[in-house]
């Protein structure tokens, strides 16, 4: 065994093709770790490719030719400032996230290192140990990555993470297998090859299903502001339907009275016209602010409250003119409705309150609802809310929504309960006029 | 500034403003009787257009709260709001719109309105209304005290819109000219700190009161002048900002 992994040493050619290949994977995991942990939407794109491959070449020429570790740390540390700098962050996150990254790299490589002496297998100067401590890379940023400390496109179900979790981890494994058994060396160095291969399409793969699911995502979100706008229509519809039924009624009304004008029976004409007034009444219960998009909802929302026995309460004071886009008030205000409704008419007290402020160009948003005892779950480590709706893909994406348009505005969603009442809170700031900016 | 006289005395001076006699009436009523039920001597005026109650103003009278009806034949409500503001820049007297609906123009909300009332009159809204009016009234009749060529002077917190530090020097900008003397910003905002008082940047401690618009990064004050929000400050003034419309939204 010791006679193989000395002549695999010895075989310079084999060792170098491994350093590149192993390099090539390590600022390929280091690229996605920058993409994901940023998250930008436009950086500095043409410069991105020509960093990255000249980092790759830098770092193997100097790792080939001159092998001096304390070089490399050096190279490797103004590269990674140099790619970080590239990302349009702040200079906090962008130090941060060089640490980060070298931190992980440094860990993985010294665990890894110091596994292999504790085992005998090969001492700390080989260079495969640094394929192995990448294999052990692309686990701690998978791990982080799940704990959502990265934001990277949509998220993807448990199952298929633990799939991508498990190859490298395997990876490692086998290539322990690899080291330890009698396989001749051209075999050993094809699968050590291969395995890097193996984790870099699997890894190209999981990104692949990550960007779908972003996708559909999206998609979720459309479907959802088309169903408000549905709504609204639907509403406007009903409400010129209850005036051409108005129109129709008036007419009977007023045969029905003058039959009782014609029999002289006053009695009959005060109890007629009370009952009227008592039904206009009714009618006149609805919200009327002027602002289109803010009525529809509300009235369309309220009148379905009503049919569910809610009891609804407004307090209204805002400008019929908001400067937010008519789509996304939609959206916020139908999901926070759809919400509350669901929860208030499953409880006992069927109450629900909706609060509207404006004050210095920045609108505020309260509903109120009670909700049944069993529905909520909080999340107390994260804070979040889950609702436990029966559709299942439909599960938080309500809230998520509105958080993402929210924050449109330099806004905030907050959430809070009591044992009865579940609060929602919006806050969010007209958008500048454009002479202003 | 004409309205800053009488400051001291115990009243709290209110007036009516609407061109429907009995509603007047009615408000008068029920003002009174929530004065009573608080203990609060309440002085209040009767105006049935609102150029009388203008002119009112401009002869030098102080109010603290006015109760001004939007629909009005001749000026309306919303222009007498602007100018008070604007004209006669006084920017400390609360005004409560009242109308007969919850259909609300955007200038009536640049005057900075304290709080709407609907016809008919909710009392118990009146009743709220009026006793917040009160208690930002107290909370506002605190004295500011500063050190200006070696003689101590004060002024009141509700005519301080905000300090501006440069170096060593503060400059108060308030409702009449600025004035400048030597301080620490610090230890200003700890001298203020159960008043209205936000510390927005290093350089700007404003009096929420007399925001005009809100932004993330930026806040407009009632003089007009735009003031940055630190970037270390924006999401805790955020906060700030959401416990303060849900305190106002609870209370009016």
């Amino acid at each position: 065994m010791f006679n193989i992994a000395h002549s695999f040493q010895n075989d310079a050619v084999g060792n170098a093709i491994l350093y590149l290949l192993g390099n090539g994977f390590r600022i390929y995991i280091i690229f996605r770790f920058i993409s994901a942990a940023t998250n930008t939407s436009q950086p500095k794109r043409k410069w991105l490719p020509i960093a990255y491959g000249g980092f790759f070449v830098l770092n193997s020429f100097m790792e080939i030719f001159f092998h001096l570790p304390y070089l490399n740390l050096l190279i490797n540390i103004l590269c990674l400032l140099l790619l970080v700098w590239l990302q349009t962050i702040g200079w906090s996150t962008r130090v941060l996230l060089v640490l980060e990254i070298y931190g992980i790299n440094i860990v993985c490589e010294w665990l890894m290192t110091s596994i292999f002496n504790v085992m005998g297998i090969m001492n700390h100067q080989d260079t495969k140990v640094e394929l192995f401590s990448d294999f052990l890379m692309v686990l701690v940023f998978l791990l982080l990555e799940k704990r959502g400390k990265l934001k990277n496109g949509g998220k993807v179900p448990i199952s298929s993470w633990l799939a991508t979790f498990f190859i490298p981890m395997f990876c490692i494994f086998l290539s322990c297998g690899i080291r330890l058994s009698d396989f001749s060396q051209t075999f050993s160095l094809i699968s050590l090859i291969g395995l890097v291969l193996l984790n870099v399409l699997v890894f190209g793969l999981y990104d692949q299903l990550s960007a779908s699911y972003a996708m559909e995502k999206d998609e979720q979100l459309q479907k959802q502001q088309q169903r408000i706008y549905v709504h609204q229509i639907e509403s406007q519809k009903e409400m010129a339907d209850r005036v051409i039924q108005l129109k129709h009624d008036l007419k009977n009304h007023f045969l029905c009275l003058l039959n009782f004008a014609n029999q002289n029976d006053v009695e009959k004409i005060r109890n007629y016209l009370e009952n009227l007034l008592n039904q206009i009444q009714m009618y006149s219960q609805c919200v009327h602010t002027g602002n289109d998009v803010v009525d529809g909802i509300l009235n369309f929302k309220i009148e379905e409250a009503k049919r569910w026995g809610v009891c609804c309460e407004t307090r209204l004071q805002i400008p019929i003119q908001l400067k937010f886009s008519l789509t996304d008030l939609a959206s916020i205000l139908g999901n926070l409705m759809d919400n509350a409704l669901l929860a208030a008419k499953n409880s006992a007290e069927k109450k629900l309150e909706i609060c509207m402020n404006y004050e210095g160009e920045t609108l505020f948003l309260t509903i109120i609802n009670s909700y049944p005892a069993d529905s909520l779950k909080v999340n107390k480590q994260s804070g979040t809310f889950f609702t436990t709706k029966e559709d299942a893909n439909q599960h938080g994406i309500g809230l998520k929504s509105v958080r993402q348009l929210v924050s449109q505005y330099d806004g905030i969603l907050s959430l809070s309960h009591t044992d009865t009442t579940f609060t929602a809170c919006v806050l969010m700031h007209e958008p500048m006029e454009k002479e202003m900016v | 500034m004409n309205g800053r006289r009488n400051r001291g005395d115990e009243m709290f001076h209110i007036i009516i403003c609407d061109d429907d006699e009995s509603f007047c009436s009615k408000l008068e009523e029920s003002v009174l009787r929530t004065g009573k039920a608080l203990n609060e001597k309440f002085d209040v005026g009767v105006f049935y257009s609102a150029e009388k109650f203008y002119e009112y103003l401009q002869a030098g009278n102080h109010v603290d709260l006015v109760f001004l009806d939007i629909d009005f034949p001749g000026k309306n409500g919303v222009e007498i709001g602007a100018l008070i503001r604007n004209e006669r820049e006084d920017e400390s007297i609360m005004i409560v719109y009242i109308s007969s609906k919850i259909e609300y123009a955007i200038e009536l909300f640049q005057n900075r309105p304290f709080n709407f009332l609907e016809k008919p009159l909710d009392t118990s809204k009146l009743e709220r209304t009026l006793q917040e009016a009160l208690e930002l009234s107290n909370r506002t009749k605190q004295k500011f005290d500063y050190i200006l060529s070696k003689k101590q002077h004060s002024i009141w917190c509700r005519d301080i819109l905000y300090f501006r530090s440069e170096g060593r020097k503060v400059e108060l900008v308030n409702t009449g000219e600025p004035l400048i003397f030597y301080d620490h910003l610090s230890s200003i905002e700890e001298r203020l700190q159960n008043s209205d008082f936000l510390r927005i940047h290093q350089s700007y401690l404003i009096n929420l009161l007399y925001v005009k618009v809100w932004k993330y990064d930026w806040i407009q004050m009632a003089d007009g002048e735009w003031l940055p929000v630190s970037k270390i400050h924006q999401s805790k003034i955020r906060e700030i900002h959401v416990e303060y419309m849900k305190g106002k939204q609870e209370r009016v």
